[in-house]
């Protein structure tokens, strides 16, 4: 038996010159937007640098496009006119990072910001179903104008996009957010630099919770019965935890909106010391 | 192939039986520990064992990515996935070592041990894989391959790091969860183990993973190895601290929790 039977080959095709350049430029867009979004609102650099340390952070992370692309079968053309990540045999085009950036990075920032105007499960269930859509755009966008495609004929595949890949990418950005809006109330000031952390580490969180089943499949030569169940699994573990989140994370939310009503100590001002929570924990 | 694995990697077959037979001890052990605790009411020791039976099933994917590689003639294969080929002391191990060892943690965590207890347990799973994993490599029953860095006595410590962390992580949060686990609900824990672990290698473990899978400098793998293990003890100790944080917050564990658990009935379930 061959070594890597059970592994579908990566098809090798041309790469689209005028369509990568537009996807590129796209994505340059929307993370040039969100650096402006908080250049130009006080509000949000009242915040702090949190939403640049995202976005470095999520441009970072997409250093693992590579590893997921390898497991969950993403390959893209080898040969392109564009600076590329090579890695795992294949070459990942540097729209990725730049994507990744603003999906990764700086989408957490507003879910971590939205969460900190109140939090409800159906708010929690709403930003999940938004993340979809915007993952159902720009991933199903790169594969229709074939600079990326999955292959090794995935389960619920829908016009070049795999449904299961929502539950990864939708649970990244809900889980990430949560981590942020949890830090955002101990970090201050140049303390936010610890966030560039926080996209890769939620990423590979999500990836490794909801995507070994329909990763293992994939790569085992099995029916396409046993695909759609483990494409069923993994959708319903990205659930799963979008579920428990929504039921424990108002609660979360109310104690740190407890503990964070004493003085905390901000660089920016005369505050008094710092003080300690009913927990015992330092704030500032 | 960046890496081809050691495809003709040949077990020795009696090294392979002994292997076998030396895991499926340690799990008939645990096994029956766990089995103990079940008629004494506290079903979770057995649903730690299954959930890391079940976690098994991610071995293959981290073995491509991570460059591990078993040797296809490895006595009872029990499954095939990634081109590899996975023999059933692997799965034996992972019962024992991902849920045993989580299932102690929980049990300390219970009966309000503190850091240094979850620090000990970390210790002691780096120092019994890293000799479980020795002693599997020195008989030629796999091959861990490619560049690997701190690659001492054929096993590259960087993994060592990873592995504990998971018990850690999954003890802590089926601590934090408990009211959610009593009575049937302790089944949950099958599938979240391994979601714990998934989450554990994926958060950890990837600068690793890209560095040896990249046409990068040697300088490059040893920093991501060198990067790996300084996450998995911020990790750890995140963990640690955060439970620390939980146990002054709800004061849990000040005084003892009983072991087994009360009868589901009398145990409030929050929603």
């Amino acid at each position: 038996m061959p070594v890597h039977s059970s592994i579908p080959l990566m098809p090798v095709r041309h790469a689209p010159g005028v369509a990568l350049i537009v996807y590129t430029a796209l994505m340059i867009a929307v993370t040039v937007g969100f650096l402006a979004y908080w250049l130009l609102t006080p509000a949000e650099r009242r915040v702090g640098p949190a939403l640049p340390m995202l976005l470095i952070g999520g441009a970072l992370s997409g250093l693992m496009e590579s590893w997921l692309d390898n497991v969950v079968l993403v390959g893209y053309p080898p040969h392109q006119s564009l600076p590329v990540i090579h890695a795992f045999n294949r070459s990942v085009p540097i729209f990725v990072p730049i994507g990744y950036a603003w999906f990764c990075g700086g989408l957490l920032y507003l879910v971590a910001r939205s969460f900190g105007r109140g939090i409800t499960p159906r708010k929690i269930w709403g930003l999940y179903g938004a993340i979809v859509v915007v993952d159902f755009v720009a991933i199903g966008l790169s594969s229709w104008i074939k600079i990326l495609q999955f292959y090794g004929h995935p389960p619920m595949d829908i016009g070049g996009y795999p449904l299961w890949w929502a539950g990864i990418d939708g649970l990244d950005v809900v889980l990430g957010g949560t981590i942020v809006f949890a830090l955002l109330h101990r970090l201050r000031g140049r303390r936010q630099i610890w966030l560039i952390l926080v996209p890769s580490i939620a990423l590979g969180a999500a990836a490794g919770i909801v995507g070994w089943p329909i990763s293992t499949a994939l790569n085992s030569s099995w029916s396409t019965t046993a695909k759609y169940a483990c494409a069923l699994a993994s959708i319903g573990l990205s659930l799963a935890v979008v579920t428990f989140l929504a039921r424990t994370l108002p609660g979360l939310a109310s104690y740190l909106h407890v503990s964070t009503r004493e003085p905390a100590h901000r660089e920016d001002d005369h505050a008094p010391p710092p003080t300690r929570s009913p927990v015992g924990a330092v704030h500032g | 192939m960046l890496h081809p694995p050691p495809v003709h990697l040949s077990a020795p077959s009696t090294g392979s039986w002994i292997f076998t037979v030396l895991c499926l001890a340690i799990f008939v052990i645990a096994l029956g520990w766990s089995v103990a605790r079940a008629a004494r009411g506290d079903w979770l020791a057995l649903a730690c064992l299954a959930g890391g039976l079940i976690a098994n099933l991610i071995e293959a994917e981290l073995d491509n990515l991570g460059l591990l590689w078993f040797a296809r003639n490895n006595h009872l294969i029990v499954f095939h996935s990634f081109g590899r080929f996975m023999p059933l002391y692997v799965t034996l191990g992972y019962g024992f070592y991902f849920g045993a060892i989580t299932y102690v943690t929980l049990d300390g965590l219970r009966r309000g041990r503190g850091a240094r207890y979850l620090w000990a347990i970390y210790a002691f799973g780096w120092v019994f894989d890293c000799a479980l994993e020795t002693t599997g490599s020195a008989v030629g029953l796999y091959k861990y391959y490619g560049p690997q860095p701190y690659n001492i006595w054929s096993i590259p410590l960087w993994w060592m790091f990873v592995n504990p962390a998971l018990p850690i992580a999954a003890g802590g949060l089926f601590h934090v969860m408990r009211r959610r686990l009593a009575g049937v609900r302790a089944l949950l824990v099958v599938p979240l183990l391994p979601m714990c672990y998934g989450a554990t290698y994926g958060a950890l473990a990837w600068p690793i993973f890209v560095a040896l899978n990249s046409h990068v400098r040697g300088w490059v793998i040893w920093i991501a190895g060198t990067v790996t293990p300084a996450f998995c003890l911020l990790y750890v100790w995140l963990i640690i601290t955060g439970l620390e944080w939980y146990r002054r917050a709800h004061g849990v564990g000040s005084v003892p929790e009983p072991v087994p658990a009360a009868p589901p009935a009398l145990v409030p379930v929050s929603s």
